[in-house]
């Protein structure tokens, strides 16, 4: 009998749950972001009184993971608005048909360079670039001139510094891999293919993710041995933002950014197809092209604002300064050939 | 009489039923309309398809990669659990229990964290490496271990050494010494005696807990990508891969099913040995298999053999909650600071004591879940093995793969899964804090099953037979005959479930929202954004979980019935 009573209870617990999906308060917003996403909670609140709303954000993985559900759940999407898919996953975003076009007005102050996508399915938040930080304390003991250029990387001189991320799990390290790609090409004396041979040959060291490569294997972490990583461009003024005090007066690393070599990575947001609250989806995404969260984005994500005129931390401008020549690669052709790229590389380096 | 015998048997269909049909709708639902996606283009290549996304993946490699692995991961667990099951059943001696929770704890842990307590070991500028440097003077000195074979089997052993300790141990702490003692006393040297008495009768709960070791070593990822290095490929890894980075959802879908198919297979080839190597025996109270440690050579053995290598486990627990009091090689307390003062204005803060308690609540919410369908899914399987009809037999054969199919699912491919089929008609469960302990329930039945099963193989049917001649109602019978046999294994199981819970970490990613945070997920949170203090504050937030774990247990060990000492 106590039995019968149990699983009764059971199945009214389940019937229950999938019969009351979340009980709601009035009107609510749902955002996806990728996990790295972050803001000042007061920038948030102030759009929530504003609209009248409750902004629910959830965290789905990394860039490429984030995508993938929200193509997933294209049927019955997981939320309104998709923040974080950025210019190595446009085309899929893109080619999956999951996003609607809106036309923001705030697009006109918007930098016209970073507007990849004439549909307006996705709208330039922010951009960032993948770059080598190198280890300023273990040059200046060793005596030894910071290289300059991804040629550079291949010398003698230079064997067993590098560490790299695996670029089939790791989006800087995927970015990387382009910006190598971008600056040797396919055809010439030295390709992209010849290049990784030869850092292959000079020792690059491999691992999988960012957070190894960077607090594992990276020397001026104070663990690692290698005074090269692939990094951010804005890495060396984060890490003078939350030096301890006493701050120092140049933060402990810095960039090498050769002409052509360092890949900017733009992310964009999108009003997901299905979306339950359109209108408030499209002010949400006005209001993250706007002056007041464009300028929160610096301290908060580590890269640059969209928006034209929007001003920068000193730090920013001091420490990490827009490279004069990014590498640049069409999306469509990343879209293209990603995998391929991915495939014979893992060939080249790991095989 | 027939009447009553009707019912019971609507009854115990029902009862049965629950769990499958829970099954069905958390696992066989999403498990079929993620594989359908991808399982269309791939049928349309037909076989030549199939061949070529074979070699496309790498196939060959990726299968011999997995087994061998999981197979030489199994090999060690044994080599560490074998004796310290057997100096904890066998011997009474001081914080004995302090040293079986504490042995426990690894299982708790999320990938994440054991990979981090690993590089924190191990790993470059590591404490192994500090020592290397000290003793060598070398300051170049290389003390690295990661990024190898070695690395993830040792990290494999640290997780399941629990597995072998718990399911062998309590089968043996049950075991009646005198069977062994009579072989001696008949002539029957140390070795003979263990060999062919001991070890056959430990057989089915070694070959349980083997058959949990190697599930979960094939499936496993996280330990595999983080301490195995780029070179090394599984079939969970490239799952991984494919899925999310290459977002080949055909080539997933062939590797899902392919590992599916290979865990299923294993299994059932287990299930054989396992019914043909069941013997019925009258296990017996601790009090009588346990005693303490009387002569120095055996006070020797007991340090060796159980002591020794228990607090070789805890180095990396211990490297853990180092690393959380460590910046550049520094002693710092930024890192706790940090933690409990907030990042106050980020948007994704939780404080970690509310991700404390939501953990606490949902492990207790799916232990709960979990020994409420591995109970009677345990009975159905055991009663339909120990009946003679044949329809009985393949019954219970079939309940019990079923049961162990969540071990050889693709976490990812699950949580992909969830994703298609929960947020829309006909179950839209999206955000509802119902499935969180659901999805964690669903990875501890095995567990659950896995522990009861051997204890309830072994209740002697004359025992039963006899409280029924004497007259005790079938309910009397299970209360007075079974749970004292069962006591043991059950706290076990409720032990496991309750750990699988508070470490489960993929599933909970997916379903969860702000407020339902748990201490994976916020660890897991910190770990993928910038910064010493993040990497700090999540090995501050393994402490954490470690400690609610510890506690956890610990509060299991005291609800237990007078009695029912867990060997």
């Amino acid at each position: 009998m106590r039995s019968k009573l149990l699983l009764t209870v059971l199945c009214g617990a389940f019937a229950a749950a999938a019969a009351f999906p979340v009980s709601s308060a009035p009107r609510i917003l749902r955002v996806l972001t990728h996990s790295s996403f972050a803001a000042t909670q007061s920038v948030i609140a102030a759009f929530e009184t504003a609209n009248d709303v409750k902004v629910q954000f959830s965290a789905g993985g990394d860039a490429g993971e984030t995508l993938n559900k929200a193509i997933l759940s294209k049927n019955n999407p997981l939320a309104d608005v998709l923040y974080g898919v950025d210019n190595t996953f446009l085309g899929r975003a893109l080619s999956a048909d999951i996003l609607q076009p809106y036309d923001s007005p705030a697009l006109a102050s918007v930098l016209p360079e970073l507007q990849a996508d004439p549909s307006h399915r996705l709208l330039p938040v922010d951009f960032g670039y993948i770059a080598l930080n190198y280890d300023r304390a273990w040059f200046a003991s060793h005596g030894l001139a910071v290289p300059q250029t991804l040629e550079d990387l291949t010398r003698p001189l230079y064997r067993g510094l590098l560490v790299v991320e695996n670029p089939a799990t790791s989006s800087p390290g995927l970015a990387f891999l382009l910006a190598t790609i971008a600056r040797f090409g396919e055809k010439g004396a030295r390709t992209w293919r010849s290049y990784w041979t030869d850092l292959r040959q000079n020792d690059a060291l491999v691992v999988n993710g960012w957070d190894d490569a960077y607090y594992n294997q990276f020397s001026a972490e104070g663990k690692g041995k290698r005074p090269i990583v692939v990094s951010y461009a804005t890495s060396p003024a984060y890490e003078l933002y939350n030096a301890p005090a006493p701050k120092p007066a140049v933060p402990p690393t810095g960039n090498i950014l050769p002409e052509g070599s360092s890949f900017r990575q733009i992310e964009f947001v999108g009003i997901l197809k299905g979306a339950k609250e359109p209108d408030l989806a499209r002010r949400f995404v006005d209001f993250m092209l706007s002056e007041a969260f464009q300028s929160d984005i610096p301290l908060q994500m580590w890269v640059y604002p969209s928006r034209k005129g929007v001003a920068v931390p000193d730090i920013f401008r001091t420490f990490a300064p827009v490279p004069a020549a990014p590498a640049s690669i069409d999306p469509a052709a990343i879209e293209a050939n990603r995998d391929t790229w991915i495939k014979d590389w893992t060939k080249i380096v790991l095989g | 009489m027939t009447r009553f015998s009707a019912r019971a048997g609507a009854a115990g269909i029902a009862f049965g039923a629950a769990p499958v049909i829970f099954l069905c709708i958390f696992l066989v639902y999403p498990m079929s309309r993620i594989l359908a996606l991808g399982a269309g283009p791939l049928l349309e290549g037909g076989a030549a398809g199939l061949r070529e996304v074979a070699a496309d993946t790498g196939l060959p490699r990726l299968l011999a990669a997995s087994a061998g692995q999981a197979v030489l991961s199994t090999v060690l667990t044994l080599v560490f659990g074998l004796p310290i099951a057997w100096i904890f059943s066998r011997f009474r001696f001081p914080g004995k229990s302090v040293l079986k929770t504490l042995l426990l704890i690894p299982f708790v842990l999320p990938t994440v964290v054991v990979g981090s307590a690993f590089v924190e070991l191990i790993g470059t500028g590591g404490i192994l490496e500090k020592i290397i440097v000290l003793l060598s003077g070398n300051p170049d000195a290389n003390g690295n271990l990661t990024r190898s074979l070695g690395a993830v089997l040792l990290a494999h052993a640290f997780y399941n050494t629990a597995i072998v300790v718990r399911i062998v141990g309590s089968a043996w702490s049950g075991l009646d010494p005198r069977l062994e003692q009579a072989a001696r006393v008949l002539g029957a040297g140390r070795a003979r005696a263990f060999s062919r008495v001991t070890l056959p009768l430990l057989l089915p709960s070694i070959a349980a807990s083997c058959i949990l070791v190697f599930a979960f070593c094939f499936s496993s990822f996280g330990i595999v990508l983080m301490l195995g290095g780029p070179r090394m490929g599984t079939l969970e890894t490239e799952i991984y891969k494919q899925s999310v980075y290459m977002f080949n959802l055909p080539a997933a879908a062939f590797l899902s099913l392919v590992q599916l198919l290979l865990t299923v297979l294993v299994m059932f080839g287990y299930s054989r040995i396992q019914s043909r190597t069941s013997v019925v025996q009258n296990l017996k109270p601790v009090s009588a298999t346990q005693r303490t440690p009387s002569t120095p050579g055996e006070w020797t053995l007991v340090i060796l053999c159980g002591l020794a290598p228990t607090a070789g486990f805890m180095l990396p627990l211990a490297a853990l909650v180092f690393g959380s009091f460590q910046s550049r090689s520094a002693l710092t307390f930024a890192w706790w600071q940090a933690l409990f003062a907030g990042a106050g204005h980020s948007l994704y803060w939780i404080s970690p004591l509310r991700a404390a308690v939501n953990s606490l609540f949902f492990a207790v919410e799916a232990s709960a879940i979990s020994l409420l369908l591995g109970v009677p899914a345990a009975y159905l399987i055991a009663k339909g093995q120990a009946s003679r009809q044949a329809i009985g037999g393949i019954g219970a054969a079939a309940l019990d793969l079923i049961f162990l199919v969540p071990l050889g699912t693709s976490a990812v491919t699950l949580g992909f899964g969830f994703i298609v089929s929960m947020s829309g008609p006909p179950l839209d469960l999206q955000g509802s804090a119902a499935l969180i302990p659901v999805a964690h329930s669903l990875v501890a039945l095995p567990l659950v099953i896995r522990g009861l099963l051997p204890a309830l193989r072994s209740i002697n049917p004359r025992m039963r037979d006899a409280a029924a001649v004497l007259g005790a109602a079938p309910a009397a019978i299970r209360l007075h005959v079974d749970l004292p046999v069962l006591r043991r294994s059950f706290l076990a199981a409720a032990a496991f479930a309750f750990t699988v819970s508070l470490g489960e970490f993929g599933a909970t990613a997916i379903l969860t929202r702000p407020e339902l945070v748990t201490l994976p997920v916020l660890i897991f949170d910190s770990l993928s954004r910038p910064g010493l203090t993040n990497q700090g504050q999540a090995l501050a937030l393994g402490s954490i979980l470690m400690a609610a774990c510890g506690a956890g247990l610990a509060l299991i060990e005291q609800v237990r019935p007078r009695g029912a000492e867990v060997f």
